[in-house]
């Protein structure tokens, strides 16, 4: 309560000097039932606010999260940003400070600090230096000796069709530990870039390399190509290699199972069966597959599929939104295949309703065989300007785990406009 | 036998909800795409008021003599209402008319959701066209178990053969103080 607080004193002032103001608070509350019928209430609080048109096109966002579960007492609070951002001051400086949320070249992160850059709205060139206490929600949100992140980037905006960003990062770990290159500190390095070619096909090439310096490894080297032949028709292939640090001591989920680089193959098509002519309306059958192999224990190496496909509808003026897909996986932890369809719709004036069904059936390495199934009712209605009220349920079923039943009510509300 | 009888009934249940859901949209889709349209594009209100006095020639939106909604120039808006000089600025957020009319540029319809690390990176300007970083925060940074959003809910069950197949793809939102959460506590069946 004392951190919200902390946000709110920062907002007030800025209050005097903005012109446009939103806020969108959402109250999510859950009863859920297990087959052994225990019982649990979990409740979530959600809250996104803001203030616009400050001075140089400033804004200030603020997104919170908290989570109350009563019966065994954990909560937990996130503040995903309370960031002020300044655009094109004297034209050319962007500024941001705050916990924000940024994309420097390599993994997401975020950061408690400074972004700032320059660039006019003309130049071929962007120019940016950041830096800060990077954030890891299931760490450390708050406390904790989480390191520092810093560096530069200089982004190419449109030149020639390219639009691309080279990137330097130094990130260190703990600043109690010692200094031990590649395991507590290291130099990240990247370089990712995106073309467009003036043709009739329209294809874009994209590409992406990152490489760490202290752990010796490429992160990322991959490249792709995605065409679109005709209206209704589009595809997408892309390859690439991929490895981590393994000396980094705040270890990866890719580290757990691999023991050195994989490789991945991966395409997609897109084909629309029904094109009113615009993006309105249509009916999208979307497939993918892609294809990975890597080291287990070396030398040994194994083979992963992903496949989907997708039947999407989309009639937008109506409001309706329905999907049906398939997906089937399999790695040497076993193989899964997973049905699902849901529906969006709104039929009457304020009220809507989502609808979800989900069957699995899957087999495991443990010799784990089974079903799950999970069905999903919400409703909703908007009872005064802006305010949505919407409560549903949830049953779910799998032999081995549980049976559960979940009933939900949200209470949201989203207010936008000027001061 | 009692515990049979509730997961049947359960099961029922769930079909029977989802029958009725499905008469429930059937039967609200009465009204005409047309209808939708104009609620949100009064035509009378913006030739009366704006058309006719500025000498708005009707050719600006319909283009080639068409008159049917579905063949406008859907530039339409953006001509008067978000062009770089507009005749008249939108005085409303973009989501008066795309939250209720969803737009989505030709590129997220393939493999876009895994492919789109990339141009992200290389032109974030491009994204924010359309979304705010609150956007990438709900799958990337927030923790809502009872909305779920990037996962199903049956997913808790396989997600061993996921992590197994594309591991790298879980670090993007996930530290392995998440896996050991659950796989280190005795709480969890």
């Amino acid at each position: 309560m004392i951190r919200f607080f902390v946000v709110l004193m920062l907002f007030l002032p800025l209050l005097a000097e903005a012109s446009s103001f939103y806020i969108r608070p959402e109250v999510q509350m859950q009863v859920l039932e297990d087959s052994l019928s225990d019982r649990e209430v979990p409740l979530n609080a959600l809250l996104d606010t803001g203030l616009g048109d400050l001075p140089n096109n400033g804004t200030f966002d603020v997104s919170l999260f908290d989570n109350r579960t009563f019966k065994i007492g954990e909560n937990s609070f996130d503040l995903y940003q309370a960031v002020f951002k300044m655009k094109e001051i004297g034209g050319y400086v962007n500024f941001s400070a705050g916990r924000q949320f940024i994309t420097p070249g390599f993994h997401v992160y975020l950061m408690d600090g400074v972004d700032m850059s320059i660039g006019g709205a003309d130049w071929p060139l962007r120019i940016g230096l950041l830096g800060g206490v990077p954030r890891y929600l299931e760490i450390s949100d708050f406390h904790g000796t989480v390191g520092l992140i810093t560096g530069a980037y200089l982004e190419l905006q449109g030149f020639r069709n390219h639009h691309a960003k080279l990137s330097a990062i130094y990130q260190r770990l703990d600043f109690d530990a010692k200094r031990e290159w590649g395991a507590n500190s290291t130099l990240l390095a990247g370089l990712s870039d995106t073309y467009r070619f003036e043709v009739p096909w329209r294809p874009t090439i994209y590409g992406n390399v990152e490489y760490d310096t202290g752990g010796r490894s490429i992160d990322t080297g991959m490249g792709g190509i995605r065409v679109q032949p005709t209206r209704r028709f589009m595809f997408n292939v892309e390859g690439g290699t991929y490895n981590t640090n393994r000396k980094w001591q705040m270890p990866t989920v890719y580290s757990l199972f691999t023991s050195g680089a994989y490789y991945q193959a991966r395409g997609g098509i897109s084909y629309t069966f029904i094109d009113m002519g615009d993006v309105f309306e249509d009916l999208t059958l979307k497939a993918d597959y892609s294809f990975q192999r890597y080291h287990i224990q070396t030398p040994l190496t194994t083979s992963a599929n992903l496949a989907d496909a997708i039947l999407c509808m989309d009639i937008t003026p109506i409001r309706l939104d329905a999907t049906i897909g398939y997906t089937f996986y399999d790695s040497y932890g076993g193989k899964a295949h997973d049905v699902i369809a849901t529906l969006h719709d709104e039929p009457f004036d304020k009220f809507y309703i989502d609808l979800g069904v989900n069957y699995t059936r899957y087999s495991k390495i443990t010799n784990v065989k089974d079903n799950a199934y999970d069905v999903s009712l919400i409703a909703g209605y908007e009872i005064l300007k802006d305010l949505v009220l919407s409560a549903g349920g949830e049953y779910l079923r799998n032999n081995v785990f549980s049976s559960e039943f979940r009933a939900t009510a949200l209470l949201s509300y989203n207010f936008q406009g000027k001061i | 036998m009692k515990k049979c009888l509730s997961v049947g009934v359960r099961k029922c249940l769930s079909c029977i909800v989802v029958i009725l859901v499905m008469c429930v949209c059937v039967a609200g889709h009465t009204k005409s795409k047309e209808a939708a349209i104009k609620k949100l594009f009064d035509h009378q209100m913006h030739t009366d008021n704006f058309f006719t006095p500025s000498d708005v020639p009707c050719e600006t939106c319909h283009v080639n003599d068409q008159y049917e909604w579905k063949n406008m120039d859907r530039q339409g808006c953006h001509k008067c209402h978000n062009a770089k000089e507009p005749i008249m600025p939108a005085t409303d957020p973009c989501t008066m008319c795309h939250d209720k009319y969803r737009v989505k540029p030709a590129n997220h319809k393939v493999n876009w959701r895994l492919e789109h690390k990339t141009p992200a990176q290389a032109n974030s300007q491009e994204c924010r066209a359309c979304h705010k970083e609150r956007f990438c925060i709900k799958c990337h940074e927030e923790r809502n178990y009872i909305m779920l959003d990037m996962h199903k809910r049956n997913y808790k069950y396989f997600h061993s053969i996921d992590a197994r197949l594309d591991p790298k793809k879980c670090d993007r939102c996930h530290t392995v103080s998440y896996c050991t959460s659950c796989h280190t506590n005795p709480r969890i069946k």
